[in-house]
């Protein structure tokens, strides 16, 4: 955070540079697009010009930092890099509920362990860029380094017109991440590494677009689902009424009762949004759950609990009324979503008071938002599990930590350009002035958004700084906590 | 129903606690009379006026409850304040000894006292009726300083709706509505029905549907709208800002009460 | 599109106001707190702020003076209350003073009850005499809560009177007519109830109206008036005013006649025809008999007098209140007792003192009598000072005397003293000194608790002087000089009874107070008082009154008046028709008194009988 000013420096006209668009004839020549028909080449060259940037790194910068989050994906010109492995951290359920607690003074960079190089031709940077998870290793320029980068779009629109870069990446997905991944979700957590490479061998990798059924309730369930990026509802038919019960995240899965019961779906599972899945066929799995009676164990675990759940929810429509809210409004994607009942606040601001005592004087909320019933739902960041604020950020202000909860904006270096403002869809994040002047005269802003109060021993102030307990933190992903606290 | 839902305390058994506290208090001071004449200045009375004392010095910490935050949440200090501040007039009431006070330091001691209970009890009440007023009542929820904001941007539009209105409307919008919708006019009577005069205030409006063209009965549709907002603004502005201004009559006389207490703990020490 | 009202905040803001931190107030419990002690600490007047109410109405006049009550910091101490409640020295209202009243003897509570509590030093005066609660409040304490604090609960768990004791109250039962068991009071005369009731039904007055024909009610003591001989006796026994007449006797042992006319010659004896009740020649006639008869007796009776005497001779020079002096006379009292003080301490830490120095005088008069040629005083003086000497040599053990040797030692010494003084005037103010300390003895007292006792006596004395001079010098007005009035009048009557009395005794016959013992004095004695000897007894030569009016209830005060309304005599004095000697108690039980003073009946406090401080004590 206090890096030294030259570095931020360079640091920062590295990345003005992603509003340059990348020079055509220098795409043209690249081994990558060698995979698209010659006959569109130049068109989709045309049109991937505005997301496709050329950078130059020197020996030691580091292009992509462990924990980020990356919407692009690189392939290196020329040069070599090389890429330092980090173990992932699980999110624990403490940062889930609070906040993460206060950072540690940051460790110098670790002894290399195991590293990896990387060299001309090379990808990197895919697997974030299409799953949403942060970047898991820092890839550094060991060589001078020139690379391109791939935004979101650009990806979008080549894996589309060339079938094979998209088969290269869904191998490369296969390989490098797809155990990765199978390991994270934790029923295959003590799955031996054999099974593990079978399971990668046999998965397939589909995507949904927004509103896409997956599952009809009631249709023959004949396949295992993991959900790499996006979100899911799972509902039921009640009298005719559709009634959410839960929803599905990155790492969640579906279809245990197709291993275990071979029986119909028990839900309805509709995409949300964009989502990408994995998709094992029932007797791949079985197989697997056969030999492994840990992993069947878990499965019944997991199928009791959506079973139970599925019938509270049916005897009581309230809860699932919120959760279906939730789905509509968004507030699905928050880890740690702030409620106010508005039958017991007294209107009196201690919450935002509270806020602007922790964060130096201002607050980063205001207590006005959507209102379902007789519950607010104020403007305070909901952490989302896959935030969309973090991309496009020039300046690396915006950032989350591996095994934190909580999206931070660091003031020295944000320079205020309002991406991330802009780019959240609930308008969580607001621009604040500073009282300094910029260089045209226009006042100095920065961005704040709610940090969970990082850093503060009791958790979130808003929640224990209100006098009547009106303020609640709760992750809609928690059925019983939504079922206990909105009523 | 509702009242009762409202009236009801937070935590039962905390509540039933303190009563029996509060009995148990009581309790002791009838065995104490039974004992000998009663005497706020030695033995069982002066426990008393030390309770009351320390008492009501923590239920005036508590402005900082957010600094000793890490001991419990603001909703624990809250109840703290509200129950044993009561516990605590009721222990001054004791070591009065039930009996009017003569003098005018213990006389004035009894009233800022009373009328601190009062006035604390008073904002918890209207703490607990208020929030559920608003919140089942009424469909816009706003903050205090936006009030205004929102009425201009309220009269705004109403202003463009009109635009082309034909005579009639426009010369009851002229003379009738638009004051009416431009001035803050907040009303006790909102404190009993958040709804309260709602049909009455818009009869006139919906009448004269009958009297004007097919166009602009849809206007008249927006301006009744548009003047039920208004309404619910006006309800906001009376009922958030008795949530506010109810501190004025407590706040102050309890600072009072507190030097008093302090200056009556010193004389009785040195005196 | 028809016009919705929002379901929330209809356009979200997006100025997120910077709010400024929240200081609490602290201003105004200062503000208040800061004024009030301003004020109160400015100006006198302002300091019945903090009076809890104004003071009663005795007090009225002390209401914006409350420097005259109250120390900084200390609040009331009984000082303050003393200097004009009890300014004499004598320490009235003082615990011990209630103690002593209670029981005679002080020093241990073990007699106030089971919950009484010896370490517990006396209650100061304002823990019962609460003040400030206004005009009309009375400051005595009437509540029993605070007598339980020591003593018992109440009524209900009062012991049997003092003077019953528990053999006789098993015999004694309400309204039962046990007369026998009743003990005798040490006081008897030879009235008996039986006779004079049955000599009254003669003449045709029922057995209980008799009572109030001796026994009449007295108004204003709201109680029965005293028997006294003139009123109630002298009807039958001295219709004529005379009881009759003297038997002969020896002119020579009698005083001269004055009025011949009662007087008659027989055979060489007088014999006085008329003699009347308190007969002035009967009595002076006695009183010289007496000299024959019982020297010592006499020469005791003297002696206590004149010990007495000199008590109240300093009791009354020490009757002065600190009001009448000035400031310098205060200052120089101060120093007087701290050097009294001192020398107090320093004859505590050396105990014993110089056993040499004391018989330097037994020395002198050894010397003096051998050079007179008086060999056996010589010898005596001699062997006098050898038994001292070797009693200081070992260890003293202190032996405590029974309280009847007690005083009989202590009667001798008196006489000693007494007769040293009227031989060698010039030792009269040395004589009135040892008078005093031997009076002040009690059995069982060591040098250490007359020492400690006089210190504490000087040390109160010297604070009240310290106090009074602080006071002055801050400009408190003393309370008025006339404070200690009708104490001196006491003490000056009690002077004059005593001198009277002294007189009386008059002094023994001749120079030597040794008299021998006459056998016809005996004689004539009996002879003399054969008219009083009925009634009175003639023990040691003195006619003693028969203290018919004695009181039997000592710590309490019972009056009869509003109880002659209510009961008959016979449903409390029942049996007294059949007693023979009017020594006989005919008190009931206290259980008889809890017929009437129950809860819910009549009253039945603490405060009915007793009182805390005593009477007035001369």
């Amino acid at each position: 955070m206090n890096a030294p000013k030259e570095q931020l420096r360079r640091e920062y006209e590295g990345r003005l540079r992603l509003l340059v668009p990348g020079d055509a004839a220098e795409l043209k020549r690249l081994p990558l697009l060698e995979l698209v028909p010659p006959r569109i080449r130049d068109s989709v060259v045309a049109k991937i010009r505005p997301y496709a940037h050329f950078l130059d790194f020197a020996p030691g910068q580091v292009v992509v930092a462990a924990g980020e989050y990356s919407d692009s994906v690189y392939a290196i010109v020329r040069g070599a890099a090389v890429v330092a492995l980090e173990p992932a951290q699980p999110v624990t359920r403490r940062a889930q509920m609070k906040g993460s607690p206060p950072p540690k003074p940051a460790a110098a960079s670790a002894a290399p362990g195991r590293v990896q190089t990387l060299g001309a031709g090379d990808l990197f940077g895919d697997r974030s860029a299409l799953s949403r998870f942060s970047v898991s290793a820092t890839v550094s320029a060991w060589t001078p380094l020139r690379v391109l980068r791939l935004r979101l779009p650009a990806l979008r629109m080549l894996t589309a017109v060339a079938p094979e870069l998209r088969r290269t990446l869904d191998q490369r997905y296969r390989d490098e991440t797809l155990s990765q991944q199978l390991r994270r979700v934790g029923l295959f957590a003590e799955v031996d590494e054999a099974a593990i490479a079978r399971l990668r061998e046999q998965a397939e990798l589909m995507s949904l677009s927004p509103g896409q059924l997956l599952a009809r309730e009631g249709t023959l369930a004949d396949s295992f689902y993991l959900v790499r990026g996006g979100y899911l509802k799972v509902s039921v038919d009640v009298g005719g009424a559709d009634l959410a019960v839960t929803y599905l995240r990155p790492g969640d899965f579906a279809g245990e009762t197709a291993i275990l019961f071979d029986q119909r779906w028990p839900f309805t599972l509709q995409a949300v949004e964009h989502a990408e899945l994995v998709r094992l066929a029932r007797e791949d799995m079985a197989a697997v759950a056969g030999d492994q009676p840990r992993l069947n164990d878990r499965l019944w675990q997991e199928a009791l609990a959506r079973l139970k759940t599925r019938g509270a929810v049916a005897r009581n429509p309230v809860a699932s009324e919120y959760l279906q809210m939730a789905i509509e409004t968004g507030l699905v994607h928050g880890e740690s979503v702030l409620l106010i009942d508005l039958t017991t606040c007294t209107r009196c601001d201690d919450c935002v008071q509270a806020c602007a005592d922790t964060h130096g004087g201002q607050p980063v909320f205001i207590r006005e938002g959507k209102r379902y019933r007789n519950w607010l739902v104020p403007t305070a960041c909901y952490q989302c599990t896959d935030p969309v604020c973090l991309v496009d950020c020039p300046t690396g202000a915006i950032r989350r930590s591996v095994g934190t909860l909580e999206v931070t904006i660091d003031p020295a270096t944000c320079i205020g350009c309002s991406n991330c403002a802009t780019r959240c869809p609930w308008d969580n994040i607001v621009m604040v002035e500073t009282g300094g002047a910029r260089a045209d005269g226009k006042p100095e802003e920065v961005a704040v958004k709610c940090d969970l109060c990082r850093g503060r021993a009791e958790g979130p102030a808003c929640v224990s700084s209100c006098p009547h307990g009106s303020a609640v933190r709760l992750s809609f992903k928690d059925m019983d906590k939504v079922r206990s606290v909105l009523r | 129903m509702r009242i009762v839902a409202a009236t009801r305390p937070k935590k039962p058994r905390v509540f039933a606690a303190t009563l029996g506290v509060a009995l148990l208090l009581v309790a002791l001071h009838g065995f104490g009379l039974s004992r000998g004449r009663f005497d706020p200045g030695r033995g069982l009375g002066l426990l008393f006026g030390v309770v009351a004392a320390a008492g009501y010095v923590f239920a005036a910490a508590y402005p900082w409850r957010r600094r000793a935050s890490r001991l419990a949440p603001a909703r624990v200090w809250t109840q703290a304040h509200v129950y044993l501040g009561s516990l605590a007039f009721l222990a001054a009431l004791l070591h009065a000894g039930l009996a009017r006070p003569q003098g005018l330091v213990a006389t004035a001691l009894l009233l800022l006292s009373g009328w601190t209970t009062l006035t604390g009890l008073l904002g918890t009440a209207l703490q607990k009726w208020i929030p559920s007023r608003l919140t089942e009542g009424l469909r816009v929820e706003v903050l205090l300083e936006r009030i205004e904001e929102l009425r201009a941007r309220l009269v705004a539009d109403a202003d463009a709706r009109m635009a082309g209105a034909g005579e009639v409307l426009s010369r009851h919008y002229r003379q009738e509505l638009r004051p009416k919708l431009a001035r803050p006019m907040p009303a006790w009577s909102y404190l009993i029905e958040v709804r309260a005069g709602r049909e009455q205030t818009l009869e006139p409006l919906r009448r004269l549907a009958g009297f004007v063209p097919a166009a602009d009965k849809t206007r008249i549709d927006d301006l009744t709208g548009l003047h039920i907002e208004k309404l619910e603004l006006d309800a906001h502005l009376t009922l958030q800002r008795l949530l506010r201004g109810w501190l004025v009559l407590h706040a102050p006389p309890s600072g009072v009460l507190l030097g008093l207490v302090a200056f009556h703990v010193f004389t009785g020490l040195w005196y | 599109m028809p016009y919705q009202v929002p379901w929330g905040t209809p356009e979200r803001t997006r100025r997120l106001p910077k709010l400024r931190p929240l200081r609490p107030p602290l201003i105004l419990p200062a503000v208040t707190g800061a004024t009030l002690l301003a004020l109160f600490g400015l100006h006198a007047a302002w300091r019945g702020l903090a009076a809890p109410g104004p003071v009663s109405q005795a007090h009225g006049a002390s209401e914006r003076r409350c420097q005259e009550c109250h120390t900084q910091p200390g609040g009331v101490v009984n000082n303050r209350c003393q200097r004009c409640h009890d300014a004499g020295p004598i320490a009235r209202l003082s615990h011990r003073a209630h103690e002593q009243a209670g029981r005679g003897v002080s020093a241990t509570a073990g007699d106030a009850g089971p919950r009484a509590r010896p370490e517990v030093s006396a209650p100061s005066c304002a823990s019962c005499h609460r003040e400030h609660l206004g005009r009309p409040a009375l400051l005595a304490p009437r509540d029993d809560g605070q007598c339980a604090g020591c003593h018992f609960r109440g009524l209900a768990s009062h012991p049997e009177f003092a003077r019953i004791t528990p053999a006789h109250t098993q015999a004694v039962t309400p309204r039962s007519a046990a007369v026998s068991p009743l003990p005798p009071s040490g006081v008897s005369s030879g009235f008996s109830h039986r006779q004079h009731v049955a000599e009254l039904g003669k003449r045709g007055v029922a057995t209980w109206d008799s009572c109030l024909g001796c026994h009449a009610p007295s108004v204003e003591a709201r109680d029965l008036q005293e028997i006294s001989f003139d009123r109630h006796c002298a009807t039958c026994h001295a219709s004529s005013g005379s009881l009759g007449a003297t038997d002969p006797i020896p002119p020579a042992d009698v005083e001269t006649p004055r009025d011949i006319g009662e007087f008659q010659s027989l055979g060489g004896r007088i014999v006085k025809t008329v003699v009347r009740h308190r007969d002035p020649w009967v009595l002076a006639s006695l009183r010289r008999l007496r000299w024959r008869i019982d020297p010592l007796g006499a020469a005791a009776d003297r002696a206590a007098l004149e010990a007495r005497r000199s008590a109240l001779r300093r009791h009354l020079a020490l009757a002065a209140p600190l009001a009448g002096l000035d400031l310098p006379a205060l200052e120089a009292r101060d120093a007087a007792l701290r050097a009294e003080i001192a020398e107090l301490e320093s004859r505590r830490s050396s105990a014993g003192g110089s056993v040499e120095a004391g018989l330097a005088q037994v020395t002198l008069a050894s010397e003096a009598a051998r050079d007179a040629g008086d060999a056996a005083a010589a010898r005596e003086a001699t062997e006098l000072r050898a038994a001292t000497l070797a009693l200081s040599q070992g260890p003293i053990e202190p032996a405590t005397l029974a309280p009847a040797e007690h005083d009989a030692r202590r009667l001798e010494l008196l006489v000693v003293i007494d007769a040293l003084a009227s031989a060698s005037p010039e030792q009269r103010l040395r004589a009135e000194d040892l008078r005093r300390r031997v009076l002040a003895l009690r059995p069982g007292d060591s040098t250490e608790a007359v020492v400690a006792r006089a210190l504490d006596q000087r040390r109160a004395e010297q604070r009240r002087v310290e106090d009074e001079i602080r006071l002055r010098r801050s400009g408190v007005v003393p309370p008025s000089t006339n404070l200690l009035a009708r104490e001196r009048r006491a003490i000056e009557e009690a002077l004059a009874s005593t001198a009277a009395r002294l007189q009386q005794i008059g002094s023994p016959p001749g120079d030597s107070i040794v008299v021998a013992v006459d056998g016809d004095a005996a004689v004539s004695l009996a002879a003399l008082a054969v008219r009083c000897a009925p009634c009175h007894g003639t023990e040691g030569a003195m006619v003693r009154g028969p203290h018919v009016t004695q009181r039997a209830l000592t710590r309490a005060t019972f009056v009869h008046g509003p109880h002659l309304g209510q009961a008959a005599c016979e449903s409390c004095h029942a049996g007294v028709e059949r007693s023979e000697a009017s020594g006989e108690r005919n008190l009931p039980g206290i259980a008889r008194c809890r017929e009437c003073h129950a809860p819910r009946r009549v009253l039945s406090s603490c405060q009915q009988c007793h009182r805390y401080h005593p009477g007035d004590l001369p």
